[in-house]
């Protein structure tokens, strides 16, 4: 293989470059884990449970390394460690997902358990990392959390230590140091033999952290708290949403990386090559996966902890999931990417090299009360002048909570107010008018050149300020403990399922059939139907139209399942206008069912119906693979409906061939209501001045109306609405049916007025969203107990009554009825049969009629 | 493309230099169930016809290798004997070739990369294994040791119980595809099943209930595999350390397998008595029993009308007890010995048979 250079300087030779190891022929090396024999055969664990052994791996031609497969067959091998001089030989020791093992370099069939003293429910995601080890022998070990269906957001702990970090001694004896790691796939120390691990940004990890690991810490997420003593004595359990109790006294991050560098990160090793890997003695590089680099961290105790900054090094490696030093200097890189989309190459070692050449980079950076002193590897250029201009510094802080990740929160411009160079124009003081604790710093450094012309290789970096240098210490976490956000629950709320129920019965369309649908065996160019109610397809006709949705959305989410043939071609256009193609290639193959996901925004008009703003695909995944993020749609693809407007229908294509399509969903973004004059129709406590028919039981509970029991009605205190707009959140429990009734009269029995239908899944073919026996809807919008956004707007116009229902901000029915069959009344909710429930909460209206 | 066309040359010479004597031992020795033209009509009646070559009704497999395998060792639970004792390897090796010729022209498949074998040594693998049989349990940390002659034992590591023997393909690595920790998925069919897939502990002592076994060591010998585990009462006291050594039994009466246990005392304090527990069916199915080789065997009939003959030999100073399904080896240490062979008949002449095989 030809040494891939970086290319990482602008003029003269690159100081650090990058080659490959040729693999083993057939074998692709998910790398867990690496270490040196003192022969100087490197020793290579993999997820597949390989322990390879290397000749030559410090051979100039790396095509010249040669693998040898030393033992297989073991679990995984995600940390390896080469004692060199054990009693009988080297020893091996590799972390298996069920064991700690001890190899022989001269045995290979021989695998000695050294420990297994953790739980391992079964769980997919149990991955257990290592292997560093202390000043006594002892390793240290991290272990995974599960991540359990349905809501694998909430990490788990199922089994004991999930979460957590083990000591294992030489002897076997295992011992749990600290808890709150979610996927801790790093672990490693510094220079100095202090333990480090670094984790994945997830839920309670608003980004990827390093943390200083103390005995008896806590470091965020709260599922391996079940394993503590107070825990376990008073039968507690951590709430997958609420954060602990314990989350006051957190250990803070020592860094936090930001997400644009590091999304899963792997190992960390310290350079204490003595010099040969460059000006970076003592500092720690990281691997990062997902956006395939290495990155530098540099440390520094304020008040006694470490805190520091985080650069980016080198970019386009590959997955790099763990990084080790041979003994010449050279950081050996090794690569795994477990479907979670990161940089090729996938798997294999790449080995990086400094060449001699210092390159301009920041060095170091020491934190001061009002900024920072940041050393050079060169002295700046003479000509070149350092400027306030020349540093752009902003702070920002993090959410706290059980949601995925956190966005980065309260970004604030710094001021900087000067920039120092020393006499031998090597060290910058840049002073601020002041930083805050508790938030991050990013410093970007611009027009920087060093002596010779070398500009900065990376110009920015992102210092987690946890304390400042003096005055009084804060309290306060980077990682801000916020109100958790709402309960993803089922994940059906707020989405309206478009084909549920009567699949056809909200879409235009010819030529399509709801069935059962699979590559036809005779001919797997074209779809076999059969009865059955999995897919729709085209398959009617030989010239079927498109599926296009009655109902019309601006930005929403929208989940579609789609199945094609062999060779077969279709597609999804949003708002009828922003195609995404499907076709059959990766990662679409033909025949097998796939998620398409796509995250949406519209385009934005000003009141004169100008485009201030093109519509944009946040997202578009494939199943959960992320293909597009942030694409701008400067115009409407080929095939639009029409020109761009604020809000358009779904289209799925059916002019392309044979296609099946399923379980579509849209969940239409929330946008603030801005109209005014909205008013509580109910005072959140008790039913007063609200009239009950019939024997019904109506109460308030959580400021939410519940109604139970036999058939009854609840009326509103006022019986003259007229025009009027009204909203509720509403939920009807699985088999209820209940109506919201508009310009009703109060009465025993069914009341004469409008009704706008609540029922997800009783018999009645009516469902959420019908004007109850003027314009039924059949779909199954809504699931049974599940909180949806309800809205009716009823006012006079000159045809007759306007009624139009919006589901979750979505019109459903506009209607008019010519009849004016009822002019004004109470608001009232049905409770239609016993056995059937009915919630409402934040339940307002405006009166049109008033002015 | 090369190795491949070598392969089948090499299988086509052998057929053919073979093809007399081979015909002939086919005659002798398989015609009777398998029909002379490997039809599946032979004249033996059986409870189960004998498979028939012709349309490629191979059970465990239809290479040269895999049917010399299954020559060699038999198929447990079936009339299908081994012809180890019988046959010399050279003849064994010409009938598995003449047998290949019999069936439907196979095409040469290439093994997906995640299916593991077993070929010239025997291979241990650690992973989560699915349940073995329905209303048994996912072992997360499971063992499976493949040896050369197809049998896979397989195990849960956590208390080193085995679980059942499989015969077959070995193993196909599910976990390197996706994203990884799912469960392996073994390709041999079970033959033995102990307790149902969920097998009481394997050492107790007298009284003082079940032992708990760590695995300390798996080792692949040329021959086999050992695990080395130490015992441990319920107060985490050890008692002893154990070698377990797991292989495939083929006898021309039947077809099992066999574990041998060297145990040495670390005798802590109070000593304790140890039992070997193993598995038979109640004293109600016993049918027969006798003394071969230096060991006890007994013959019992299995709800399936099949039988079960378990053989154990351990050394002097043991005394043996039974209760319900479990038959226990009140041993002092030093080396047991447990056989269990399943067979579709017993008789008078088969025990005969049988006896002369193994004192032989």
């Amino acid at each position: 293989m030809i040494p891939l250079l970086l290319a990482l300087l602008q003029t003269g030779e690159p100081p650090y470059t990058v080659d490959y190891l040729t693999p083993p022929e057939g074998d692709a090396l998910e790398v867990g884990g690496m270490d040196f024999l003192p022969d100087g055969r490197l020793v290579v664990s993999t997820r597949r449970g390989q322990v390879w052994l290397v000749e030559e791996p410090l051979a100039s031609d790396p095509a010249d390394a040669r693998f040898d497969l030393f033992v297989e067959g073991l679990w995984e091998g995600l940390g390896l460690t080469v004692e060199p001089d054990g009693d009988s030989g080297p020893k091996i020791f590799v972390l298996q997902r069920g064991e700690l093992s001890l190899l022989r370099p001269n045995e290979s069939g021989f695998i000695a358990t050294v420990s297994d003293d953790w739980g391992l429910s079964g769980n997919y995601h149990e991955f257990v990392y290592g292997l560093p080890r202390d000043a006594e022998g002892n390793f240290y070990i991290s272990l995974n959390v599960a991540f359990l269906s349905p809501k694998w957001w909430h990490g788990k702990s199922p089994v004991p230590w999930r979460g957590w970090v083990l000591r294992v001694a030489p002897t076997g004896e295992t011992t749990p140091v600290a808890c709150g790691f979610r996927s801790p796939c790093g672990i490693g120390m510094n220079a100095a033999g202090d333990l480090f691990v670094t984790d994945n940004q997830g839920d309670w990890m608003p980004a990827s952290p390093i943390f200083h690991v103390k005995e008896g810490g806590f470091y965020g997420h709260p599922a391996s708290l079940d394993w503590t003593p107070e825990y376990l004595e008073s039968q507690a359990k951590a709430s997958d949403t609420i954060p602990p109790e314990r989350a006051n006294d957190r250990e803070p991050a020592a860094v936090w990386l930001p997400y644009k560098w590091s999304r899963s990160p792997g190992n960390l090793v310290p350079d204490v090559t003595g010099g040969k890997f460059g000006p970076f003695e003592e500092q720690l590089f990281l691997a990062e996966l997902t956006n395939g680099m290495i990155l530098r961290v540099q440390l520094e105790k304020v008040r006694g902890e470490y805190q520091g900054a985080v650069f980016p090094f080198l970019r386009d490696v590959g997955s790099a999931c763990r990084v080790a030093f041979a003994p010449d200097g050279t950081l050996f890189v090794g690569m795994t990417n477990r479907g979670w989309g990161g940089r090729p190459p996938a798997s294999g070692i790449a080995r990086v090299r400094w060449n001699g050449t210092t390159p301009m980079e920041m060095r170091t950076v020491r934190l001061l009360q009002d900024g920072f002193e940041i050393d050079l590897t060169l002295p700046v250029a003479a000509d070149c002048a350092i400027t306030p201009d020349s540093v752009a510094l902003t702070q920002y802080d993090y959410d706290y909570w059980w949601e995925y990740g956190s966005p980065e929160r309260n970004t604030t411009a710094i001021e900087v107010t000067s920039t120092e160079l020393s006499d031998d124009r090597r060290r910058l003081t840049v002073r601020t008018a002041g930083l805050t604790p508790a938030m991050m710093a990013r410093l970007v450094l611009s027009g920087v050149v060093g002596v010779g012309g070398a500009p900065l290789h990376n110009d920015e970096f992102a210092y987690t300020i946890n304390q400042l240098p003096e005055g009084e210490p804060t309290d306060q976490h980077v990682a801000k403990i916020v109100p958790p956000p709402p309960a993803r629950e089922s994940g059906a709320e707020g989405w309206l399922r478009l084909t549920y129920g009567d699949a056809t019965d909200g879409w235009n369309h010819s030529g399509w059939e709801l069935c059962d649908a699979e590559l036809d065996p005779d001919d797997p160019t074209k779809l076999r139907t059969q009865k059955g109610v999995n897919a729709l397809t085209n398959t009617l006709s030989d010239e079927p139209s498109d599926y296009v949705s009655k109902h019309v959305f601006g930005d929403a989410s929208i989940h579609v399942e789609f199945l094609l043939p062999q060779g077969g071609k279709s597609g999804v256009r949003v708002m009828g206008r922003y195609a995404i193609e499907l076709a059959d290639r990766e990662p679409m193959a033909a025949g097998v069912w796939h998620d398409l996901d796509v995250d949406f925004r519209a385009p934005r008009f000003d009141a004169e119906g100008n485009k201030t703003e093109n519509a944009k695909f946040l997202r578009v995944k494939v199943d959960d693979v992320l293909v597009h993020e942030e694409l701008e749609l400067p115009e409407p693809s080929p095939g639009a409906l029409g020109p761009e407007v604020a809000l358009g229908p779904l289209v799925l294509v059916g002019t392309s061939g044979p296609v099946g399509f399923g379980n579509v969903r849209v969940r239409p973004a929330r946008e603030a209501d801005e109209t005014k004059g909205w008013k509580r129709i109910f005072n959140g406590e008790d039913l007063d001045g609200w009239t009950i028919s019939d024997d019904g039981l109506w109460y308030v509970e959580d400021e939410t109306i519940v109604g139970e029991g036999p058939r009854s009605h609840l009326f509103s205190p006022r019986d003259d609405y007229r025009n009027v707009d009204i909203r509720a959140k509403v939920k009807i429990g699985d088999g209820g049916n209940s109506g919201l009734y508009f310009r009703t009269a109060y009465g025993p029995g069914w009341p004469a007025g409008y009704e706008a239908q609540i029922n997800s899944s009783y018999a009645d073919p009516q469902k959420t969203g019908s004007l109850y026996g003027l314009a039924p809807v059949k779909t199954h919008l809504i699931p049974p107990d599940t909180w949806f956004d309800y809205r009716v707007t009823c006012r006079d116009v000159e045809a007759g009554t306007h009624v139009v229902i919006r589901v979750n901000g979505v019109v459903i029915t506009d209607y008019v009825d010519a009849e004016r069959k009822y002019e004004s009344g109470h608001i009232a909710l049905q409770q239609h049969h016993d056995g059937s429930v009915i919630e409402v909460r934040d339940f307002e209206v405006r009166d049109l009629d008033a002015r | 493309m090369r190795s491949i066309c070598t392969a089948v040359s090499f299988v086509l010479l052998a057929a053919s230099a073979f093809a007399q004597d081979a015909r002939e031992l086919f005659a002798t020795n398989c015609a009777s169930c398998h029909g002379e033209t490997g039809d599946g009509k032979g004249t033996t009646q059986l409870d189960r016809p004998a498979r028939s070559f012709k349309d490629g009704g191979f059970s465990y497999g239809n290479t040269p290798e895999a049917l010399f395998r299954t020559i060699t060792t038999g198929i447990p639970g079936t009339p299908m004997p081994s012809f180890e004792s019988s046959l010399t390897v050279e003849q064994r090796r010409a009938l598995a070739a003449y047998v290949v010729t019999l069936g439907p022209e196979v095409e040469a498949v290439d093994p997906e990369k995640t299916v593991m074998h077993v070929t010239d040594r025997p291979r241990v693998v650690r992973g989560l294994l699915p349940p073995i049989a329905d209303g048994a349990v996912a072992q997360p940390r499971g063992l499976l040791v493949g040896t050369t002659d197809g049998f896979t034992f397989e195990y849960r590591a956590d208390d080193v119980r085995l679980l059942g023997v499989r015969l077959g393909g070995f193993v196909d690595r599910k976990d390197w595809t996706g994203r990884g920790g799912t469960a392996l998925e073994p390709l041999g069919q079970v033959v033995h099943l102990l307790e149902d897939g969920q097998p009481r502990a394997t050492f107790a002592s007298v009284g003082g209930g079940e032992l708990r076994a760590k695995l300390a060591q798996t080792a692949v010998r040329d021959g086999g595999v050992d695990l080395h585990y130490a015992l441990y009462d319920a107060a985490g006291t050890l008692h002893a350390q154990v070698t377990e050594a797991p292989f495939a039994t083929g006898t021309s009466v039947g077809a099992g397998f066999t574990r041998v246990f060297e145990l040495a005392r670390t005798a802590p304090g109070e000593p304790v008595d140890l039992l070997v527990r193993v598995q038979v069916y109640g004293e109600a199915r016993r049918v027969d029993s006798f003394r071969a080789a230096g060991r006890e065997w007994t013959v019992r009939r299995l709800p399936d009308d099949r039988y079960e003959i378990v053989g154990v030999g351990a050394p002097a100073g043991t005394s043996y007890r039974q209760q319900g399904g479990v038959y226990d080896v009140v041993l002092p240490s030093g080396r047991v010995v447990v056989t269990t062979l399943v067979t579709a008949d017993w008789s008078e002449e088969l025990r005969g048979q049988l006896i002369a095989e193994l004192e032989r």
